[in-house]
């Protein structure tokens, strides 16, 4: 299987410094984990953020030079060698990089998208296994058509970084003529100030609770295994069994 | 008979001989040594009959025993030599019977050191049997000589003759087994050292050297990628255990014994080690690999957590006789492990990305670092600016408890009249633990930056309250280009009590005792300064047992914390029991990293305030 993972080239959030984006670290580790080829790729010129990124597992990055709009040339670039499977991070990072593009050239090469990827299990007849990461911890499997774009999560396990491996880290440029974009599109609106909203408490699971003032034992004991029931963490009532 | 005694001394002395070349041959596999390592030969009477004796003298017992079995071992054997081939008069003789005879003595003590029961420190085994080789290498020889001073019958002069040969063969086979083999590896240590810095000047020599980021391998994965020296360093090595009794971390019980380190490592040369009879790292599981100078080090025969465990306080170095570096070894494994491999424990992997992305291995905001001083207006000085006193806040000023010392040192600086400014956001992380953790990388490109931001100001100098910072800044970035005067703020305070800018009155109350940074004390050999501060501000102050050059770490060096490896119980628990024992209701300190881990002390204990809070208290005008 041949794994391409797309590099933004990002700045840290809170420093302003080169330093690639946790989510694409992330899938570094995924593409890793899957086996095969790996290689990176990346619309723009060669800069120092993506050999911190090898560092994490990439023997070569390709970087496209050349201009254009950045879906394109990315676009173009898999349509002549097409991978098996194309990761991305989940989210920007305050760089040059956009939480849309996965799902812009996900739109442009039709092919099926799945994001917040923790895990990448195993392929059956052109369909792969992942798992998707939920809030609270909460696991889900699914399955997609190969090829297809992966978005990881950030919680992903993070590849060790190497620094043998970002110094040897090949960073290839590939010349391109892209076609000129859309560009940045201005956006109507107002920008306003921060205004705290309630935080909005809620489980993976759906599940309200229930508080119980000074509860005889029991009752508190009968509401505890009814509630790790209905989550599913202990088993059914035996048939016949005293329920009490 | 003449020709006898020559011939049974001098073979011994030709097989070891040949030992030697048989152990330089394995070391020389090793990387080439910095300078000549023949050349150093010449310094080694010198390193050896005053540094290395300057070390064991501190056991007054032990260097006794060393002083005449080596001085008998060494003086009746060579003269013996002399006297059998020169054919010299009875008198050479008795000289040589009286040499042999202290070197017999010698042997009588060192059979006393492990009789009754083996000290714990110490080694069994092997050890257990250099005694008996010692006595009948100078009862035999001695007696030989003694024999041909008042001219006893043959018999008498063959049988002395084959207990003084079963001596050497035992003694020859101890070289093999490692007992012995500190004399001769011993004399290519010394001749080799790899920080000549220490038998010069000041005779301290402790920053680390900085490492060619384009060579092929990046620090060491197997034995022959340590210099030639230090390979013969690990094979110096006489297994007294005085490390492993300084060591904090085999105190917490990690799973690091300095002792068991070294003699791993030397045993990593080998296919088939000699087996190692002293206490092994606490709980470190045993690791079966097969050696060899091309078998990787850790995991194959050493342990991870020994590597990661180590809070580089140089404790070990310090007391070592043999004059190993251990802390220099265990930074070139992790500088394989991190850089070639990656390696590192989780912990250590968060600030080492912090570090990389955010110049801070916190991962806060640089512009956050003066917000402990935001009260005081301490001025920031910009690119192309001038001040007398450049203060560096270090790590510690992200800390609120810290930020109180900070506070308190800028306080005196006011009153004292001086004129000083910081970096601003422009003072990235020194590199400290980024170079401690292996990350020499990460290390070289923090410095250039702060080297670079420090060399667009003016100054005349630097202050800092951070003994990490202040040992790099001062030691370490000379070699990259920085070369300034960096002073620690005690030294600063007590310059300036000293010329009067500070007038302190002495406070009465609880007793205090002063904990040594070990990057002030030992890497720097500023001990008394601070006392003399303190003295200065607080009646009754008290000496813990372990002090000055010879204080026991806090835990927070080296990466420690951000390593977290197993313990039984904590580094700063254990000094805070000593400060305790000699009843101390206060514990001075003059370090964040110090602060951070004595405060850490859970339950009733001695307050921790910074010498400059307490001077702060003190001060009258």
């Amino acid at each position: 299987m041949r794994s391409v993972v797309l590099l933004s080239g990002g700045i840290d959030p809170v420093s302003g410094r080169p330093a690639p984006p946790a989510g694409e670290i992330a899938a570094i580790g995924l593409a890793l984990s899957v086996g095969g080829a790996v290689g990176g790729l990346h619309a723009g010129a060669p800069v120092p953020a993506l050999r911190q990124a090898a560092g994490h597992g990439l023997e070569q990055v390709d970087c496209l030079q050349g201009g254009g709009d950045a879906v394109a040339v990315l676009a173009e670039a898999l349509f002549a060698a097409p991978p098996d499977l194309v990761l991305a991070g989940r989210q920007a990072r305050g760089g040059e990089d956009s939480g849309m593009l996965p799902y812009l050239l996900a739109e442009r090469l039709d092919w099926p998208l799945l994001s917040g990827v923790v895990a990448i299990g195993a392929t059956a007849e052109g369909w792969l296994a992942v798992t998707i990461g939920l809030a609270q911890g909460a696991r889900r499997p699914a399955q997609i058509r190969l090829p297809c774009i992966l978005c990881a999560h950030d919680a992903a396990p993070a590849p060790p970084f190497v620094f043998d491996r970002a110094r040897r880290a090949v960073l290839r440029v590939v010349p391109v003529t892209g076609e000129e974009g859309p560009g940045m599109v201005a956006v109507e609106g107002t920008e306003r100030p921060y205004r705290a909203r309630p935080r909005l408490i809620g489980t993976a699971s759906g599940g309200g609770g229930t508080v119980l003032e000074h509860p005889d034992p029991a009752e508190a004991a009968r509401v505890l295994r009814d509630h790790l029931r209905a989550l599913g963490m202990l088993a059914p009532p035996r048939e016949g069994a005293a329920d009490a | 008979m003449r020709a006898l005694i020559a011939g049974e001394i001098g073979g011994v002395a030709l097989a070891a001989a040949v030992g030697w070349l048989v152990l330089l041959a394995r070391w020389l596999r090793g990387r080439p040594a910095a300078g000549s390592w023949l050349a150093g030969l010449r310094h080694v009477p010198r390193r050896y009959l005053v540094d290395v004796h300057h070390v064991v003298a501190r056991r007054p017992v032990a260097a006794r025993m060393h002083a005449l079995a080596a001085g008998g071992v060494l003086g009746g054997s060579v003269l013996a030599l002399a006297a059998a081939v020169s054919g010299l008069g009875w008198s050479v003789w008795a000289l040589v019977a009286l040499a042999f005879g202290v070197g017999g003595m010698g042997a009588l003590l060192a059979w006393r050191r492990r009789v009754p029961g083996t000290p714990p420190a110490l080694s069994g085994g092997a050890f257990l049997w250099l005694p008996a080789a010692l006595a009948a290498w100078c009862v035999g020889n001695g007696l030989a000589a003694l024999f041909m001073a008042v001219g006893a019958p043959m018999t008498a002069i063959v049988g002395a003759v084959v207990l003084g040969g079963a001596g050497g063969v035992a003694l020859l086979r101890l070289v093999e087994l490692g007992p012995m083999r500190h004399a001769l590896a011993g004399v290519a240590w010394l001749a080799g050292h790899t920080r000549p810095g220490r038998f010069a000047g000041d005779g301290r020599d402790t920053g680390l050297r900085p490492l060619d980021l384009a060579a092929a391998r990046l620090g060491v994965l197997v034995p022959a990628d340590f210099p030639g020296p230090v390979l013969a360093s690990f094979d110096a090595c006489i297994q007294c255990g005085r490390c492993e009794e300084a060591c904090p971390a085999f105190a917490a019980g990690q799973r690091l014994n300095p002792k068991a380190l070294i003699q791993i490592l030397s045993g990593a040369m080998r296919v088939v080690p000699p087996p190692y009879a002293g206490r092994p790292a606490p709980m470190a599981p045993v690791l079966l690999g097969t050696g060899g100078m091309a078998q990787p080090i850790v995991g194959n025969v050493l342990h991870p957590d020994t590597l990661w465990a180590c809070t580089t306080c140089r404790a070990c170095v310090e007391e070592c006789p043999m004059l190993i570096e251990h802390v220099d070894a265990v930074v070139s494994l992790r500088r394989g492990q991190t850089l070639m491999l990656g390696q590192v424990r989780d912990g250590a992997a968060r600030v080492l990305e912090a570090s990389r992305a955010r110049a801070e291995p916190g991962g806060r905001d640089l512009a956050a670092r003066g917000d402990a001083l935001a009260t005081l207006d301490v001025p920031v000085l910009a690119p192309g600016g001038e001040t007398d006193i450049l203060l560096w806040l270090g790590e510690g000023a992200f800390d609120a408890r810290y930020g109180r010392t900070l506070r308190a040192l800028v306080a005196l600086m006011r009153r004292a009249g001086l004129r000083f400014a910081t970096l601003g956001a422009d003072e990235v992380d020194c590199g400290d633990l980024a170079r401690r953790l292996g990350d020499e990388a990460g290390f070289q490109s923090l410095a250039a930056e702060a080297i670079a931001a420090l060399k667009t100001r003016r100054f005349a100098k630097i202050v800092t309250a951070d003994p990490h910072a202040l040992h790099v800044l001062r030691n370490e970035y000379p070699a990259l280009g920085g070369i300034w005067r960096v002073q620690h703020h005690t030294g600063l305070l007590d310059e300036l009590v000293r010329d009067g800018r500070l007038r302190l009155e002495r406070r009465e109350g609880v007793r205090v005792a002063y904990h040594d940074p070990c990057y002030l004390g030992r890497y720097n050999g500023e001990i008394d300064a601070p006392r003399r501060l303190l003295d200065a501000s607080c009646a009754g102050r008290v000496e813990m047992e372990r002090h000055g050059m010879r204080a026991m770490c806090c835990g927070g060096g080296g990466g420690g914390p951000a390593s977290d490896v197993d313990a039984v119980t904590r580094i700063p628990d254990l000094r805070m029991a000593q400060a305790r024992a000699v009843g101390a209701g206060m514990v001075a300190v003059a370090c964040p990293g110090c602060t951070a881990m004595l405060e850490g002390v859970t339950g009733p204990r001695p307050d921790v305030r910074d010498v400059a809070e307490l001077v702060l208290a003190a001060v009258v005008a």
